[in-house]
């Protein structure tokens, strides 16, 4: 079930950008992954548990926060190599479009082609890009 | 949290379909006067491991393991080979929802909320899942 939760690494930085959203893991010292039960809910900001670094999002909160607080829209694309579109056949490759959104439209593309043939690969490759993208702006 | 949750009509068609992998909640009822609503997994305390939701396990029809929409939209690129996009439209706020290239609604182009656009992409893929069914 692990392999519905960002890394460490993603949570990590998700939490210094403000995620704050409910999660039903956590990651203690050491990345050391927690699954809660009967919850569905712990946050960032939660104070009854002071021990965990911080709350392990799954990957499409992730994307969501980052759409919904940064503005910026994730897209993971499939593409055939062939050429040919909607043959029904798996893809041969994700492309990566990030859109950087001002007013609900787009304002600004970060394109990323060819990244993998792997889904879950392009999906995090795709949420660490964005996530550097956002820290760079931050920073200016 | 909820919303991470396919609703229970779509994860009572992806049990019909014969989903059957770990799920972090279920929908179901303990008293038949209530509504179905959504329980998380619970965690065993004397075997201390988590007893994950699986259909397999549930006798009852209306109980249903609840899956997260990237693991719906995960079984459905694996069974099926079922790819979907949610690609942001040309008016603010809005997407478009494609599946195996092919843009939903030919020359009719609809635009979705966010939200409403996994949804409805959702429901496509079952309706094409269920298609290949009845051409077998």
């Amino acid at each position: 079930m692990k392999k519905q939760y960002c890394t460490y690494e993603i949570s990590y930085d998700l939490k210094e950008l403000g995620f704050d959203d409910p999660c039903m893991a956590v990651y203690y010292p050491n990345s050391v992954w927690y699954q809660y039960s009967k919850k569905l809910g712990i946050r960032n900001s939660e104070k009854g548990d002071k021990t965990f670094i911080c709350t392990s999002p799954m990957w499409q909160q992730s994307i969501d926060f980052i759409r919904e607080k940064y503005n910026y829209d994730i897209q993971i694309c499939f593409k055939h190599q062939d050429g040919t579109k909607g043959d029904g056949k798996k893809s041969d490759y994700y492309d990566i479009n990030i859109y950087q959104l001002s007013g609900g439209e787009i304002w600004k593309i970060y394109n990323f082609s060819e990244i993998s043939n792997d889904f879950k690969y392009a999906r995090e490759f795709s949420i660490l890009k964005a996530i550097e993208i956002i820290k760079i702006i931050k920073h200016k | 949290m909820e919303k991470n949750f396919l609703p229970y009509t779509e994860a009572l068609e992806l049990k019909i379909l014969g989903f059957n992998e770990s799920c972090l909640a279920k929908y179901c009822r303990y008293n038949p006067k209530d509504n179905i609503k959504l329980f998380p997994q619970s965690q065993n305390f004397f075997k201390g491991y988590f007893e994950y939701c699986y259909n397999q396990e549930y006798r009852k029809v209306e109980t249903v393991a609840a899956p997260l929409f990237q693991q719906a939209f995960d079984w459905f690129r694996k069974k099926y080979k079922f790819d979907i996009e949610i690609r942001k439209g040309g008016k603010p706020e809005k997407y478009m929802v494609f599946v195996d290239s092919y843009i939903y609604k030919h020359g009719d182009v609809e635009l979705f909320k966010y939200e409403d656009a996994k949804l409805e992409g959702l429901r496509l893929l079952i309706k094409k899942a269920n298609n290949l069914v009845i051409v077998k």
